[in-house]
């Protein structure tokens, strides 16, 4: 039987998701020192979910995380080296500031 | 900005463009190659797969939608849905609804994704003029829960040809929906009629064909699409580590001295 994922979840996720994007483009160029760091992180944070949100509008690109919760082998297969790519990038911004070393 | 700083920011909007465009990539793509073929018909909606045809018309003595079902005969040498006299026992200053219910065992939204359904066809002809300004494509899931696509077409006269096209987006998202097991719904069209608005004792014939296009190869080809961009992100995770670089795979082929 197939899985669904309902609207209201589907745009939550591509939210969450573009915002994990929006902080991860801030603790490239910046850090956490002074209180309005936080703020300009936040900011990066709502900035990436709304491009997701606007994103999936536009393309349906959340579509993807259907058909991968579904089985498909090469949505799948995307999500995996999406994943790699984005976990890679993450762990290189997080311990070492940069993204690609 | 420092150079690494712009490199570092750069990956982190092609993480997210890449995320973004590529549905809209490998269906203007697909869109593309298969406009180029010829569609072939992948099935004809035949009296088997019908649950029911219903005219629905607001009623504004009771203040509600009114749904009538439609006696029809189907001819399976033409492939056409005959309603020989269409029942509508009151009138209404609202657009009427021409309902049809397909079998969730033979057609719902995650068979046209398992069957890369591009366009689904119908064709309607009536014994007087009218227009349709949308149809309504609604896949239901096995709770019971329609979740619908409109198009909005806008089409007049006594023959008319719908063409209800479904991008790769659409088609996946319609991929979770396998039809209501329990009252057996598996899609439903619904046809807005904004004039007339009084088809009682109409003669129609309706045809539904559902197409893809007729080279095999080129339905599985947003799949490779979507599989060679994960190999793609893969590799590009790789080179973004400190333990594989351009210059590692330049010195891998370059010719050694003596």
């Amino acid at each position: 039987m197939a899985m669904v994922i309902p609207d209201g979840l589907l745009y939550l996720l591509v939210a969450l998701i573009g915002g994990g994007i929006g902080l991860m483009a801030y603790f490239n160029v910046g850090s956490l020192k002074e209180k309005i760091d936080a703020l300009k992180a936040s900011a990066s944070a709502f900035f990436g979910s709304l491009a997701g949100v606007l994103g999936h509008a536009w393309t349906g690109w959340g579509t993807l995380i259907v058909l991968a919760v579904n089985w498909n082998p090469a949505a799948i297969l995307f999500w995996a080296g999406w994943a790699v790519c984005f976990v890679i990038t993450l762990t290189n911004t997080l311990i070492y500031h940069e993204a690609v070393r | 900005m420092s150079e690494k700083r712009g490199v570092a920011l750069l990956a982190s909007v092609l993480l997210l463009g890449v995320l973004v465009l590529m549905p809209a990539v490998i269906g203007w793509f697909y869109d593309f190659v298969s406009s180029l073929t010829h569609q072939i018909t992948v099935k004809q909606l035949s009296d088997a797969d019908l649950l029911g045809i219903s005219l629905g018309w607001y009623n504004s003595t009771a203040e509600a939608v009114q749904w009538e079902p439609q006696s029809y005969t189907y001819d399976p040498d033409a492939g056409t849905i005959i309603i020989p006299s269409v029942a509508q026992s009151g009138s209404t200053d609202q657009p009427i609804m021409l309902e049809i219910r397909v079998n969730h065992t033979s057609i719902t939204g995650k068979w046209l994704w398992d069957d890369r359904i591009e366009h689904i066809v119908i064709a309607v002809a009536v014994s007087t003029n009218i227009t349709v300004s949308n149809v309504k494509l609604t896949a239901y899931d096995d709770a019971g829960n329609g979740h619908a696509k409109t198009y909005e077409l806008n089409k007049t006269g006594d023959s008319l040809t719908l063409d209800l096209s479904l991008s790769y987006t659409t088609g996946a998202w319609f991929s979770q929906y396998d039809g209501h097991r329990a009252d057996g719904t598996g899609l439903r069209f619904e046809l807005v009629i904004t004039d007339p608005l009084d088809l009682n004792t109409q003669y129609m014939e309706l045809s539904v064909i559902f197409t893809r296009s007729e080279k095999s190869w080129i339905t599985g080809l947003a799949d490779y699409m979507l599989g060679m961009a994960g190999i793609g992100l893969l590799v590009a995770g790789l080179f973004a580590t400190p333990f594989v670089s351009l210059r590692q795979i330049r010195e891998l082929f370059r010719p050694r001295r003596r």
